[in-house]
C-alpha cells in the first residue's frame, strides 16, 4: 500500500500484480478446484520424478513378501554380487502378489497412464486443430468433407473402434495413443472450426488482410492466440477420458503389456487376488478416480472461468466470500 | 427422413469397409485366425476354406453381400452360426442396457432440483457427486460392488446369469448398478447445465411478469425447452450402453454382444468379430435415427423432410 504512495513511476512487482489478478484470487479462494489442480501437481511431479521419489524398484520380485498387507514392513533379499543382502522394507500400499512394492508400481504405473491421457490428447488436438482451422479458414469443398468426416466419427463408439484398432494394429503404448489420435480428433476439430468461423469475420482479421498479411500470419497471429483457451478447456476435459479409457483398454488386455505396467493393468492384474487381498484393487482405482476427478474439476473450472457470463458468476462470488469473512 | 436414414446406413457400412479394409489389407485375416506357430499348410488350407485365394474386389463385393443378408459365416470356435449367437446374446445386452438406463433417469430430478438455486448447497453437492460418478472407471466400480455386496455382505451373486426370467434378476443388479452412476451424473449434469442456461433466457423474464408461480415456470416452459438436450443426451447414453458394457458384461460374466466381441477377439474369431462390430454399428445407428424422430416430435421447427 505505502510504495503506491510513494513512488508512483515504480513498476509494481510482478509477483503482486499476479497475486492481485481477479482469475488467481478466484483460483485461491476456491477450495476445490485448489485441492484438485494441488493433487494433479503432486500425481504430476511423482510420474516425472519416479526414479527418485519411489522407494523402491517396481520389478522387484520378492516372493516370499507377497500380498504383504499396507503399511507393513518385511525383510527383501537380494543378490549383489553374488552376495546375498538383506534389506528391511515397509510398504505404505502392501505388495502385489509377485511382492513387488505397490507404492513403487503406482509412481510407475502413473507415468504410463498419465503419459498415454496427455500424448492422447496432444496427437488428437495437433490434427482437429489442422482440420478445423483448414475447414473454417478455407471453407468449401474442404469443409464439407472434413465435417462429414466428423459426423462419422462421432458417431461411431469409441470403445468399438479402440478395440478394432487394437485388435489389427496389436496393443501397445504407440498404438493407444493411435486410437486416441483416430478416435478423438473430431471434438478438437470442431471446437477449432467453430472459433474461426466466427474469428474470419472480425474486423482485425479484414485488417490484417487489407495490409497483405499472408494466411499464415493471420492464423499464427491472429487465430491460434484466440484458440487457446477454448483448446485449453476442452482438453482438460479429454485428458481424464483418455485415462479411464487406457485404463478399461489394458484392463481388457488390448493396452499396455507387461512388464510395463498402468493403473488400468494393475487392477486387472490384481483383479484375481481382490477376495484375498483389497488393496491391490482399490489402490489402483482409487488413483486413476482421483485423477481424472482433478482433471475434470479442474477443466469445468476453467470452462466455467472462461465464458464471460459464468465468469462473472465466480468473480462475484468469490468477492462476496471475501467481504463475509470466509474467503 | 430418407436421406438421414441413407446417411446411417452410409456409416455404417463405412465403417464395416473400414474393418474389412483394415483386415484384409493392413493385416492379413488368416494371420489374426491361427496361431503364431502354425504351419504352412494350416495357413494354405484356412486361405482355400475361406475362399481368401480370390481377388480382393470379390471378396469385398461377397463381405457386403453377406452382411446385407445377416450371414456371419460360421464361428471358427464354436461352430455355430455367428448370426445365431448375435442374436442369443443381443437381448441380454439389450436388458441390461435398459435397466441401467433407467435408473439413470433419476439423475434428471436430481439437475432439476440443483437447477432452482444455482450454486446453492444442492447444486454444489450434485455437482460434486455428477463428478465423482463419471470419474470412477465402471470396471472399478464392478469390482468395488462385487468386493463389498458379493464377498463381504454375501447379499448378491459375485457373477453369473440364470436367464432374464424371475430367476436372473440376482445376477443382474450388480452389473446395472455398476453401469448406472455414469449415465446418473451425465443426466444430472446436463439437466442443470441446460435449465440454467434456460432460466436466463427471456421468456423466463415474461412468464414472471405476468405473474406465473416458479413450478409452472419451471415444469411448464424450462424443462420443455431443455428437453432437447436431454433427449439427445439419453439417446447417446443408451447408445453408449451398447459398447459401453463391454467391461462390465465381462466382470460378470454376463452373456452379451461385448463380451461375445471381447471374447471372439481373443480367440480370433474373425466371423463372430464381424457380425458383434456390425450388429453394435446397427444397434448405435438405430438408436440415433429414433433420437432424430423424437426431435420432430419436441420441436416442430425441426424437420428432415
Amino acid at each position: 500500500m505505502q510504495s503506491e504512495l510513494t513512488t508512483v513511476t515504480q513498476k509494481p512487482n510482478p509477483i503482486v500484480a499476479i497475486w492481485n489478478n481477479a482469475l488467481v484470487q478466484a483460483f485461491l479462494n476456491d477450495p476445490i478446484t485448489l485441492l484438485s489442480a494441488l493433487f494433479l501437481f503432486v500425481i504430476v511431479m511423482a510420474a516425472v520424478f519416479a526414479p527418485v521419489v519411489s522407494p523402491y524398484d517396481p520389478q522387484n520380485q520378492q516372493l516370499r513378501l507377497r500380498h504383504q498387507g499396507p503399511m507393513q514392513t518385511g525383510t527383501a533379499t537380494m543378490r549383489v554380487d553374488a552376495q546375498t543382502v538383506e534389506e528391511q522394507r515397509f510398504f505404505l500400499l502392501g505388495t502385489d502378489h509377485l511382492g513387488r512394492d505397490y507404492l513403487s508400481r503406482l509412481i510407475y504405473g502413473g507415468r504410463i497412464s498419465i503419459s498415454v491421457g496427455l500424448l492422447g490428447v496432444l496427437v488428437s488436438s495437433v490434427i482437429g486443430v489442422f482440420l478445423g482451422i483448414t475447414a473454417g479458414y478455407y471453407r468449401g469443398i474442404l469443409d464439407d468433407v472434413i465435417m462429414r468426416a466428423v459426423d462419422i466419427f462421432m458417431s461411431v463408439p469409441l470403445l468399438l473402434l479402440a478395440l478394432m484398432v487394437l485388435f489389427i494394429l496389436g496393443p501397445s503404448f504407440t498404438n493407444i495413443i493411435i486410437v486416441f489420435a483416430v478416435a478423438r480428433w473430431m471434438l478438437f476439430c470442431r471446437v477449432t472450426r467453430g472459433v474461426v468461423l466466427s474469428l474470419r469475420e472480425q474486423a482485425f482479421v479484414d485488417a490484417a488482410r487489407a495490409i497483405g498479411a499472408s494466411d499464415a500470419r493471420i492464423i499464427g497471429r491472429h487465430v491460434l492466440p484466440n484458440l487457446i483457451t477454448p483448446l485449453l478447456t476442452l482438453a482438460a476435459l479429454e485428458v481424464p477420458r483418455n485415462i479411464l479409457t487406457e485404463s478399461t483398454l489394458s484392463f481388457l488386455g488390448f493396452g499396455i503389456q507387461p512388464p510395463e505396467s498402468s493403473w488400468g493393468l494393475m487392477l486387472s492384474q490384481g483383479r484375481d487376488y481382490i477376495v484375498t487381498a483389497w488393496w491391490v484393487v482399490v489402490v489402483p482405482g482409487t488413483a486413476i478416480f482421483l485423477t481424472a476427478l482433478s482433471f475434470n474439476l479442474f477443466g469445468v473450472w476453467m470452462r466455467a472461468v472462461s465464458d464471460p457470463l459464468q465468469r462473472w458468476r465466480w468473480l462475484k462470488s468469490t468477492k462476496e466470500a471475501k467481504e463475509a469473512g470466509v474467503g | 427422413m430418407i436421406r438421414r436414414v441413407g446417411h446411417s446406413i452410409f456409416i455404417v457400412a463405412g465403417l464395416m469397409g473400414l474393418l474389412f479394409l483394415a483386415i484384409n489389407v493392413l493385416g492379413d485375416p488368416v494371420e489374426l485366425m491361427v496361431d503364431e506357430d502354425a504351419s504352412q499348410e494350416t495357413i494354405d488350407a484356412l486361405r482355400a476354406k475361406f475362399g481368401l485365394d480370390r481377388p480382393l474386389y470379390v471378396r469385398f463385393a461377397d463381405f457386403y453381400w453377406d452382411l446385407a443378408r445377416l450371414d456371419f459365416g460360421k464361428s471358427l470356435r464354436h461352430r455355430i452360426d455367428a448370426q445365431e449367437m448375435i442374436f442369443d446374446r443381443l437381448p441380454n445386452t439389450a436388458a441390461l442396457a435398459l435397466v441401467a438406463w433407467a435408473i439413470g433417469m433419476t439423475g434428471i430430478p436430481l439437475g432439476m432440483l440443483a437447477a432452482r438455486r444455482p450454486r446453492g448447497l444442492i447444486d454444489r453437492i450434485v455437482n460434486i457427486l455428477s463428478f465423482a460418478v463419471i470419474s470412477v472407471p465402471q470396471f472399478w466400480l464392478a469390482l468395488m460392488l462385487i468386493l463389498v455386496i458379493s464377498v463381504q455382505f454375501d447379499l448378491l451373486p459375485t457373477s453369473g446369469y440364470k436367464g432374464l426370467g424371475p430367476e436372473g434378476w440376482k445376477y443382474m443388479v450388480l452389473p446395472a448398478l455398476a453401469l448406472c452412476p455414469l449415465v446418473m451424473g451425465r443426466n444430472a449434469q446436463i439437466t442443470r447445465s441446460t435449465m440454467i442456461e434456460e432460466i436466463a433466457k427471456q421468456y423466463v423474464s415474461t412468464a414472471r411478469s405476468k405473474g406465473l408461480g416458479e413450478t409452472a415456470i419451471l415444469y411448464g416452459h424450462v424443462l420443455k425447452n431443455a428437453s432437447i438436450s436431454i433427449v439427445t443426451l439419453m439417446g447417446d447414453e443408451l447408445a453408449g450402453f451398447m459398447n459401453g458394457s463391454t467391461v462390465v458384461e465381462i466382470i460378470f460374466g454376463w452373456p452379451g454382444i461385448g463380451k461375445l466381441l471381447i471374447d471372439g477377439i481373443n480367440a480370433r474369431d474373425l466371423p463372430i468379430v464381424t457380425a458383434s462390430v456390425f450388429v453394435v454399428a446397427l444397434m448405435v445407428m438405430v438408436i440415433n435415427l429414433c433420437v432424430d424422430l423424437l426431435y420432430t416430435w419436441l420441436d416442430p421447427r425441426i424437420s428432415y423432410s
